[in-house]
């Protein structure tokens, strides 16, 4: 049940990584939801420190229904002295609630 | 809608700072605007060091000492809690909240391992020196800052280690202007079927002085927006008070009569002499939507003070600005009408409050809770199919458990177990069941179950407040929300979206990722 996923990368080249989100043990359905992906140097660092990814800009829903999304994260975010690490959150809002954390950890970034 | 923390983009530390005992932590903070609605705490686990256990958590008022008082229906105990995030945990009922009080808001547990912490935060020099200041939201500062608690009363950040019980003991000691991660979330729309008072959770009014012991009808203005049913008159009896009053109504302002079912020669008080707030219920009476002066009078008054008075409060007080939390409001001393707020009248029996003393803009305390009444729906009952149009749009709030993307907007109000297709493009809203098989040409939408399978269409807002369950197509153009259960099995098509939430329990929550990664074709 734990939110926490930690990542494995390469400091300094383009990322790309598939999330698959559930709720109570099945798919969580992200269709009119609005999914944000934050990645930030520590867990916490304020997230306006950080880069901030959405539908479109960093983040495609592959198939919502079955809470899958891609994320695309571009060499230069993820430039860090390796082996190093980041912190990513994955926030999911919808309707009256706010943007609830649904996944986070660390990305681990390792040297090319 | 909008809803406020003081920590929405900051994460606590990673790692707790470790202890054993009775745990207690708290924030002190105010809303500056009226009409707010506090809605549940937030609190931060940290990865390491913090156990998951589920926590208590209660508001209090700080009552200008270092002391408060717990805040009624603000307990409520959360489930495991997840390392490494805020935890939401939210209030069934949400609470109103009255501006310009500082309130702390409260978690506990019996500590195993440790608690988040934060040193240097709030004081002089630090990142929150001035407090924390988001939107109607305020944090205040430690002391050492720009932006204390009043009178300098509570330290910032707050915590306490005699009690692991947030409603027993309000947490109230500082330490280094450390931040021990304790927030909170306030909204500025009310919950359905909300009930209003000028002063809620306000367990004890601000900058009182003892009244004279006499006999007085006391009195404050109000405005209703609307019609509203009148639930309670409330009055604050302070400890020590001689008695009760022996009186209470509304006068409208207008007539400066009592309105009608309002005058009570005998209230039957919920609380003793001195107890606090005391109310005298009532029931079925309705208020239109006008100006009134909720008023309590007491005949034995010359036995013992009775009341409690603050002067300047509707001038240079928290009221300075008039009370607004629609559809009730008070007005300020510069708006009142005559003779002014906070009037009074002096003799024993309930009369007229025409009496004002200039500058002096006093709150007695005398309180008044109403509820928005309800509007009764249309019904179109007929079972013709004839067109059905009108101008007017409407939005019926509820649950949307389907899993599709609901974009129509405008819908018939009440079942169309018909056939044929139901087009239109005028607002219009249908309240009763569309029996019928022929086209519907009205603009607004359905507003009951839509059990037929020929197509909905339409070009103007509405809401959809119960189900359809039909299969056909439904279909429109502006902005409205889908706000009824949806089984049906066909397309909703349209430019608007659903305004169904989706509320997570953390401990629901899971996933994965996997790496995709070719690192550009460059990687060694």
């Amino acid at each position: 049940m734990s939110l926490r996923f930690d990542l494995a990368g390469v400091a300094g080249f383009d990322q790309e990584f598939q999330f698959s989100l559930t709720y109570a043990a099945v798919p969580l359905n992200l269709t009119g939801c609005t999914v944000t992906l934050i990645l930030k140097a520590s867990a916490v660092t304020p997230d306006t420190l950080g880069v901030t990814y959405g539908t479109g800009t960093g983040l495609t829903m592959t198939s919502a229904a079955d809470g899958q999304f891609t994320w695309d994260a571009p060499a230069a975010d993820v430039a860090v002295d390796a082996p190093g690490s980041l912190w990513y959150r994955v926030d999911v809002a919808s309707g009256d609630s706010g943007p609830q954390p649904a996944m986070y950890g660390a990305l681990a970034l390792a040297a090319a | 809608m909008s809803t406020y923390r003081l920590f929405p983009a900051t994460d606590g530390p990673p790692a707790a700072t470790s202890y054993s005992g009775n745990y207690l932590a708290g924030v002190a903070c105010e809303v500056t605007q009226w009409g707010m609605w506090f809605e549940g705490y937030w609190w931060w686990v940290c990865s390491t060091g913090q156990q998951t256990g589920p926590v208590e958590c209660a508001l209090w008022q700080n009552s200008n000492t270092d002391a408060g008082l717990l805040i009624a229906g603000s307990q409520v105990t959360s489930g495991t809690l997840t390392a490494g995030a805020w935890n939401w945990i939210p209030l069934t009922t949400p609470l109103p909240l009255s501006a310009g009080v500082t309130y702390v808001p409260a978690c506990g547990y019996v500590s195993t391992a440790g608690f988040p912490l934060t040193n240097s935060q709030f004081g002089s020099g630090d990142p929150y020196s001035a407090g924390i200041v988001n939107g109607p939201l305020t944090a205040y500062s430690d002391v050492s800052g720009s932006n204390p608690v009043p009178g300098n009363w509570l330290a910032q950040g707050l915590f306490q280690t005699a009690s692991p019980d947030p409603a027993v003991q309000m947490p109230n000691e500082g330490s280094n202007s450390g931040n021990f991660w304790m927030d909170l979330q306030v909204s500025d729309t009310a919950p359905a079927g909300a009930a209003y008072r000028l002063w809620p959770s306000l367990p004890r009014p601000l900058g009182t002085i003892s009244d004279t012991a006499a006999d007085y009808t006391l009195a404050t203005e109000f405005t209703l927006s609307q019609s509203c049913t009148l639930d309670y008159i409330w009055f604050y009896s302070p400890p020590g008070a001689s008695g009760l009053p022996t009186e209470c109504g509304i006068y409208g302002q207008a007539s400066q009569a009592l309105v009608s079912g309002t005058h009570d020669s005998s209230p039957s008080w919920s609380g003793a002499a001195g107890s606090g707030w005391v109310s005298c219920s009532y029931s079925g009476v309705t208020l239109p939507a006008a100006s009134y002066r909720v008023a309590v009078a007491n005949a034995d008054g010359t036995a013992g003070v009775w009341n409690d008075a603050t002067i300047g409060y509707f001038s240079t007080g928290p009221g300075g600005a008039g009370i607004s939390a629609d559809p009730l409001s008070a007005p300020s001393e510069g708006s009142a009408d005559s003779p002014g707020q906070g009037s009074y009248n002096a003799g024993g029996s309930l009369t007229w409050p025409g009496t004002y003393d200039t500058g002096g803009a006093p709150s007695y305390w005398v309180d008044v809770q109403v509820t928005p009444a309800s509007t009764t729906p249309v019904s179109d009952s007929g079972t013709g199919t004839g067109t059905d149009s009108g101008l007017v749009a409407a939005s019926l709030p509820g649950a949307d458990p389907g899993s599709g993307a609901d974009t129509a907007t405008i819908r018939l109000p009440g079942p169309d177990s018909g056939s044929g297709a139901d087009t239109g493009t005028i607002a219009a809203a249908l309240t009763g069941a569309d029996a019928g098989g022929g086209a519907d040409t009205s603009g607004l939408g359905l507003a009951g179950a839509d059990a037929g399978s020929g197509t909905d269409a339409g070009t103007l807002t509405a809401a959809m407040p119960a189900a359809d369950t039909g299969s056909g197509t439904d279909a429109g153009s502006p902005g409205a929300s889908l706000s009824g259960p949806e089984t049906g099995s066909g397309a909703d098509a349209g430019s608007a979206t659903t305004a169904g939430s989706v509320m997570l329990t953390a401990s629901q929550l899971g996933g994965s990722a996997v790496s995709t990664n070719t690192y550009g074709g460059s990687a060694q």
